[in-house]
């Protein structure tokens, strides 16, 4: 019995010993309780929150920013290509989406992402010993990242969640709606002290500079009908060198990457090592089974045939303006709407007309650029241009009665546009404000602007209802009761996970 | 580890010490001192097949021998005197000795099941003293089944233990459930463990083994039998014992079988023709220039609906084919004096009945043990094993046999284009299109070859008179590799068009695992009480190296592996990942005259798997039980001759959630500024260091009863456990940047009831038995994490399942189908949705808002059957026998997912030939089922989750007739020769086609769903058995 007795007190011992057997640790992946510490892991951290950008400021921002407004719809084969993918995005731009719909909940979810990457860094930052300019310039980065994406929800959604700290369990993942104004006292902050903090030059492209911040700040104060602070900001860019390209479409390049004339991008890239290719273009072309004609790829793709200029857009670029063809083509065919559409050839959009027995189907240009790998374009997607910046500026002025002072900035654009004509010289509000807002729509078309500035200048009802007549004349696939915009269809609904989940409120009308 | 050596030392000395006081237990000491010449005799099976190592004693002495390898025997016995054969597993008997002179011929009967040893955790046990819910199958009951599957062959035949088969996947496809176990997020697959090695799955998965290599399998059900193996146990325990030499015999066993496999004619889908289907499109372009001022007209190759009469293709045919199945094997086993062997090498090879998929398994055991003397013995098993799957991703939507159904009929798979080379891929106005799958599924390659080797050293040291040392240490090596190539012509899927440049990929995992069990049992009887004691002890560690790597992008079809791709479109990814677990145990078994049972376990388990906080565990156990039948007063019973009792509370666990789950990874998020790629990092989700075991905590009884001298023994059991702190992905608000978080918050509920019944109905010429089981399994969900919010049921589509507090686990969720706004007066009066349209599909309003939308689903069907059932019929007729085995279930709902897609009325895929019969206009409304084509805009509404797709599942599949014949000794040196004849998945009787379909398994959450699934075929084989 006695041995008995040591063998026990033997095996037991070993459990003693056993801590160091059980203590099992990532070696092929990093987590949280071995990064964050040092300056190289807050880069990286950083650089892991501009990549939000990609799905935050861009992703869906198509959909929701542009084939929401006036300026696009969609030419699909409804019933041959309704992948739940494409219903959600039908949706949005018919007025009929949901708080089940998969456009919008992404849009939603993925932007909290990019918020609380830039949170995890402003919370665990401070505690890091490292070089007080270089830790500065990781916060004011993160700082306008996450006001970026403040700026990008409250406008979609309203009021939403506030989170301005790192979400460490499952208690601290459960807020609240914050008050539109809530939000954008956060907002504003944390987008002043970035723009406080931020360089003129960017250290590579893609970085937040001063000019982002100030531009992002100049649409806040916009948006908030703060003329006066607007102006302040907009103008302070005009002196950070920043100018316009003589070529409208060579602003697109993406061999022109680092022109003048751009202040903030969502960044893309495409090189034979992999990199992070875009590939916007195959979501716009029209719906083929050879695209090679636009592409040089003979491939199909059922998701394209989205984000088509309406026949309102094109009829709304006045004669001579250059950015017509460099923002629009058409492609010329034959074969019904869908897969069995067969493009002859692509033309100009300038004076068209389809050739008897065929068809002319436009398409967004901007992002059409010779690429080398089938899918993988290496275009960028705009976020903040210098004209973008100037006719900001032009309304702000405009909207204090500033019409003389505006033209300039106005017409600095427009010169551009026409070849050096194209001149405004009335100073009268109305009709300086129908100007601008015409301007801004063509200049910065397919950039996701038009939607936004729909809503932010109170037009939105009355345009939107008046281009639904429209289109279901144009298009009687449509649904009957689409395009019935009311106020409440000015945000966008809280998904319904986050409702169930978080108990959150819905927004009216959902 | 200083400390194991302490053990071993302890023990080394006490053995060598104690050598001279052990007894020399030999029980068989031959008598020397006889007067008449001895007697001889040979005992056989009740088939005539020899037994050896029989023991034969002189009754009241301990005079005795054992029979030799032909089962003769020689003693010395007196006239008068009383033999008493004896055989672990046979009833013993007795025979009067009247004459020396003559040979006795003695026929030994398989013994009563309650005599029979179990094998139990960490040791055996009589039946008749098992006091926990253990359900057994001797696996020489399986040997006639033609599959390569263990589980598979177990099919029917445990109470309490679902089987099902849910896709015909040569090798794969079996999925298993015990007493109705679920989690949300750590797997509900049971532990198992062979001879007393507790496997880590991988290349020795269950799935396996080849199942001639095993002798026995226990499946521990409940907790009070499964709580020695602690925070694994939760799931159930399935132990297996592999063969051993037969004391004293020598053996020689050929077998072969070879089958034919097809898939049966009933219960394929009826899809429209090539005819009906381009009649559905000619229809879809006119009601599209009817109700949306659609101007294009019908496509030419739509035109014509009759020009197709009789001419097109049958998809699914075109990749089915007929295919072989053969299974041989070859066992060899000796069991002489100090040194047991055996060996069993085999070799299976199955066709899948779709083209060009496959499953091979070569596999080699040797299970050796050296006696060195009474008291001391060592052994070594060891399996090898190579298996060869091809395997394309067959199952699910837009896989292999989603695409062969919905592929329009009118294209063929033997088209050529202008090279005269088959073509590649089809399109026709407005559909997909679709790459030839004919092509798709001959030309690519998509190969796993696992190689594994297990070893299992022991060491046993009997010391002390009553105590017993055993040491094993078990090694499981794996290899595994998975080859992929889709060469440009053949590489499509239903939105892609061919050519698509070739990709291959090369994933590669190489496992290690080790386990050390250290224990020391004691065992006493002291008077009448028996005692037996186990203490002991218990480390693993598993640890896994892989590397993903892959190339796209190739410049040509040449060199099939990924060096054949683009330098700059390779890719290699290397990963590892690790886990252990620590654990020391402890059992008494008491019992008092054998009719007063106790049994009291623990087991204390450390996991590196849960968090640095909360990681070890316990995990006790008691259960009791009482042998009513041997009380005095209960001498008369009536035609009950046995009757026992039995209840028992245990707490086991769950760890299954994979590794490093308590900590939050930070994942690459890269981002490039201007032309460089930049490396970026981010949080990928919430880590949490308290996260533990579920810990499954129940109570169970049960009642054993033989009638008539056992020839009905009949048992029923009973259990209640509740799953507490379950491993639960618990939801979080997307805003807070996660999707959830690893948490143990949610607690279920589950009862059943299981009943076993055999019978032996003739006994005679003719005997015939019946084995009946029966299972009724209830679950109910009482928390669901923080805030008990449901689980899924959230999108409209494809989101099948809720889970949700108060309601079974795993429950379909959907619109309740009410048919078709059939007028414009039912339009108008009666609630609608968005999409609504005369036409249209109708849900029920279950609001009663007047509203349809997302807030109008509900339950629609419940996957968990009323009860599963097995049945199990054995006749023999003198060298005849025949066997027949069902499997079945009544209740039980299944979701059809193939519908979305097969009664798609958009026109991009083949259909249902019902689908013909849709709603057109008010003057050509159809069946009523089907809604209209257009507008466009109303069609999605009809693919939504609703209680069209959900069927009743009660079936009965007779999964095995086998009728065989048995020839003793047919020549000189045969011991006997059987032949026999199979046939495995023989007849299926239900409502649904494919009623053990799941795409996603018996895992509880998401059971019962079909998304097309590779069919299981039929196997007619034939099979022989020689024994030398």
């Amino acid at each position: 019995m006695k041995q008995l007795i040591y063998i026990f007190i033997a095996a037991t011992s070993l459990t003693a010993c056993s801590k160091g057997f059980l203590d099992n640790v990532p070696e092929s992946n990093l987590t949280t309780g071995n990064f964050f510490k040092t300056e190289s892991d807050f880069q990286q951290a950083l650089v892991g929150a501009y990549a939000s950008l990609q799905s935050a400021g861009n992703l869906n921002s198509w959909v929701m920013g542009e084939m929401r407004s006036d300026n696009t719809h969609y030419d699909i084969n409804r019933g041959a290509d309704a992948a739940i993918a494409t219903i959600a995005r039908l949706a949005v731009a018919d007025f009929l989406d949901d708080e089940l719909n998969g456009v919008t909940n992404d849009k939603y979810n993925s932007t909290y992402v990019g918020i609380s990457r830039t949170n995890a860094i402003l919370d665990r930052i401070e505690t890091v010993e490292f070089d007080a300019g270089r830790k500065a310039q990781i916060i004011a980065q993160a700082k306008f990242l996450r006001a970026f994406f403040y700026f990008e929800l409250v406008r979609y959604y309203g009021g939403i969640p506030l989170y301005i700290h790192e979400v460490k369990n499952a208690e601290e993942a459960k807020l609240q709606r914050a008050t539109v104004d809530e939000v954008y006292t956060q907002i504003i902050n944390d987008a002043t002290e970035a723009a406080d903090l931020l360089p003129v030059q960017a250290p590579a492209l893609g970085r937040a500079t001063k000019g982002a911040a100030k531009m992002l700040l100049g649409y806040i104060y916009m948006t908030r009908k703060d003329y006066g602070a607007a102006e302040t900001v907009l103008k302070e860019i005009t002196g950070y060198g920043y100018e316009l390209l003589d070529d409208y479409r060579s602003v697109f390049d993406p061999k022109n990457k680092e022109n003048k004339e751009l202040i903030l991008e969502v960044q893309y890239l495409q090189i034979p090592t992999g990199g992070n290719p875009s590939d916007f273009i195959y979501r716009f072309l029209p719906l083929t089974d050879d695209a090679s004609k636009v592409t040089g790829f003979a491939v199909s793709n059922i998701t394209s045939g989205l984000n088509v200029p309406t026949q309102n857009m094109l009829e709304s670029y006045e004669p001579g303006d250059t950015r017509f063809e460099a923002s629009v083509l058409i492609a010329e065919g034959h074969g019904a709407t869908g897969s069995s559409f067969i493009i002859d050839t692509i033309k100009s959009p300038v004076n068209y007309t389809a050739p008897a027995g065929r068809v002319g189907k436009p398409f967004i240009n901007k992002y059409n650029w010779p690429h080398a790998v089938v899918g993988q374009t290496n275009s960028n997607w705009p976020l903040y241009r210098y004209s973008d910046a100037l006719l900001l500026l032009a309304e702000a002025l405009n909207e204090q009665n500033k019409g003389a002072e505006a033209l300039p900035y106005l017409n600095e654009v427009r010169n551009r546009a026409f070849a050096g004509g194209g001149t405004v010289s009335t100073t009268d509000q109305a009709q300086l404000r129908e100007i601008i807002a015409h301007e801004r729509r063509i200049e910065l078309a397919f950039e996701n602007k038009r939607w936004l500035d729909l809503v932010r200048t109170g037009k939105a009802i009355e345009v939107m209802n008046a281009h639904g007549i429209e289109i279901k004349q144009q298009d009687p696939g449509v649904n009957p009761a689409a395009y019935n915009v009311t106020e409440n269809r000015l945000i966008f609904p809280i998904p319904r996970r986050e409702r169930q989940i978080g108990g959150l409120t819905q927004n009216n009308g959902y | 580890m200083k400390s194991a050596l302490v053990v071993l030392t302890v023990i080394a000395c006490y053995t060598a010490n104690g050598q001279s006081k052990l007894m020399a237990s030999s029980k068989i000491a031959t008598r020397i001192h006889a007067v008449a010449p001895p007697v001889t005799g040979k005992v056989t099976q009740a088939d005539g097949q020899p037994l050896a190592g029989v023991t034969v004693t002189i009754k009241g002495t301990t005079t005795g021998t054992e029979t030799d390898d032909d089962g003769n025997f020689t003693l010395e016995v007196d006239p008068g005197q009383v033999l008493l054969f004896s055989f672990v597993g046979y009833k013993n008997q007795e025979l009067v000795v009247r004459d020396t002179n003559t040979p006795l011929a003695v026929k030994m009967e398989k013994g009563d099941d309650v005599m029979q040893e179990v094998v139990v955790s960490y040791g055996t046990q009589k039946r008749r003293e098992v006091t926990g819910a253990i359900a057994t199958v001797d696996a020489t009951k399986l040997k006639d089944q033609p599959v390569p599957q263990l589980l598979n062959k177990m099919q029917g035949r445990l109470a309490g233990v679902q089987i099902n088969q849910t896709t015909g996947t040569p090798g794969q496809g079996i999925s298993i459930r015990i007493r109705g176990a679920a989690s949300v997020n750590a797997n509900n697959a049971p532990l198992y463990v062979v001879d007393g090695i507790p496997m880590v799955g991988g290349a020795f998965g269950i799935n396996s083994i080849n199942p001639n290599e095993v002798e026995d399998i226990s499946v521990l059900k409940d907790a009070s039998a499964a709580s020695l193996y602690g925070s694994r146990a939760a799931n159930g325990v399935v132990l297996i014992t592999t063969r051993k030499a037969k004391a004293g015999e020598t053996r020689v066993n050929l077998s072969a079988i070879y089958g034919i496999t097809q898939v049966p004619e009933k219960g394929r889908p009826e899809l429209m023709n090539a005819e009906e289907w381009v009649q559905f499109k000619k229809e879809i372009y006119e009601d599209k220039a009817r109700y949306e001022g659609y101007t294009g007209g019908v496509p030419d190759i739509y035109q014509n609906p009759a020009a197709w009469r009789g001419k097109g293709t049958d998809w699914y045919d075109v990749l089915l084919r007929q295919a072989s199945s053969s299974d041989y094997s070859i066992a060899v086993s000796s069991n002489k004096n100090k040194f047991s062997s055996t060996l069993v090498a085999g070799y299976f090879k199955q066709e899948g009945v779709l083209l060009n998929t496959d499953y091979s398994r070569f596999s080699l055991r040797s299970n050796n043990e050296y006696r060195v003397n009474d008291n001391i013995k060592v052994g070594t098993n060891i399996s090898a094993l190579r298996q060869s799957f091809q395997n394309f991703n067959t199952d699910g939507g837009y896989q292999v046999i989603y695409s062969a159904l919905v592929t329009p009929p009118i294209f063929s798979p033997f088209e050529r284009d202008a090279d005269g080379n088959l073509k590649m891929s089809f399109s026709a106005p407005d559909i997909l299109t679709q790459p030839n799958w004919y092509r798709s599924l001959t030309e690519r390659i998509e190969r796993t070859h696992t190689n594994g080797l297990m070893t299992n050293s022991y060491l046993e040291i009997n010391f002390l008179k009553d105590f017993r040392f055993r040491s094993a240490f078990g090694v499981e090596l794996e290899d595994y590799r998975l080859r992929r190539w889709r060469p440009s012509t053949a590489s499509g899927d239903v939105f892609g068009q061919l050519p698509k440049p070739a990709e291959a990929s090369y994933n590669t995992n190489s496992d290690i695992s080790w386990v050390w069990e250290n224990n020391v049992t004691w065992s006493k009887s002291i008077g009448d009480h028996n005692i037996e004691a186990l203490a002991g002890y218990s480390a693993q560690r598993f640890r896994r190296e892989g590397n993903q790597a892959g190339g796209t992008n190739f410049d040509d079809d040449l060199i099939p592996w990924v060096s054949g791709g683009p330098a700059n479109f390779r890719t290699s990814n290397a990963t590892t990942t690790q886990w252990s677990l620590i654990g020391a145990y402890g059992r008494l078994n008491y019992n008092y005259k054998g009719k007063y049972l106790l049994n009291a376990a623990i087991r204390r388990d450390g996991s590196s798997r849960f968090g640095t906080d909360n990681r070890w565990g316990n995990f006790p156990s008691l259960s009791l039980g009482w042998i009513v039948s041997d009380e005095q007063f209960a001498s008369n019973l009536g035609p009950v001759n046995y009757l026992k009792l039995r209840a028992g509370y245990g707490e086991t666990g769950n760890f299954n959630i994979g590794d490093f789950r308590q900590y939050a990874a930070v994942n690459q998020a890269n981002y490039p500024f201007g032309q460089v790629m930049t490396t970026g990092r981010a949080i990928g989700g919430l880590g949490n260091s308290i996260l533990t075991w579920e810990t499954t905590k129940g109570i169970g009884l049960g009642v054993d009863i033989g009638f008539l001298n056992d020839r009905i023994l009949f048992s029923f059991d009973y259990y209640r456990k509740n799953t507490e702190g379950l491993l639960f992905d618990m939801e979080v608000p997307a805003s807070s940047g996660y999707q959830s978080v690893m948490s143990n918050i949610g607690e279920f509920r589950f009862w059943g009831y299981e009943f076993a019944l055999s019978t032996k109905n003739l006994q005679g010429p003719l005997t015939w038995t019946t084995d009946l089981n029966l299972s009724i399994n209830r679950n109910k969900v009482l928390k669901l994490g923080a805030n008990n919010t449901p689980l899924g049921g959230i999108n409209e589509y494809g989101d099948t399942w809720r889970t949700e507090v108060g309601k079974p686990i795993g429950q379909f969720w959907g619109y309740v189908y009410d048919g078709l706004y059939m007028t414009e007066e039912e339009l108008n009066t009666q609630p609608r949705g968005i999409n609504s349209m005369v036409g249209t599909v109708r849900w029920k309003d279950l609001n009663g808002d007047k509203v349809i939308n997302a807030d109008d689903r509900t339950f629609i069907g419940n996957p968990n059957p009323d009860f599963n059932f097995g049945i199990n019929n054995s006749l023999t007729y003198k060298n005849f026998d025949l066997n027949v085995t069902a499997v079945g279930a009544v209740g039980g709902d299944l979701f059809d997912a193939k519908n979305e897609w097969l009664e798609l009325i958009d026109g991009l895929f083949n259909t249902h030939r019902y689908v013909k019969d849709r709603w057109r206009s008010p003057e050509n409304p159809g069946a009523g089922i089907i809604g209209r084509t257009a507008p466009s805009s109303t069609t999605a509404e009809h693919r939504k989750d609703n209680s069209r797709y959900v069927s009743d599942g009660t079936y009965l599949t007779i999964k095995n007739i086998t009728l065989g014949y048995t020839h003793p000794q047919p020549v000189k040196y045969v011991k006997s020769v059987r032949a026999f004849l199979s046939i495995q998945q023989a007849f299926v009787f239900s409502k649904y086609p494919n009623p053990e379909v799941s795409a996603n398994g018996l895992n509880g959450l998401s059971e019962g769903k079909d998304a097309a699934a590779y069919p299981i075929p039929r196997i007619f084989s034939l099979g022989l058995n020689v024994n030398f």
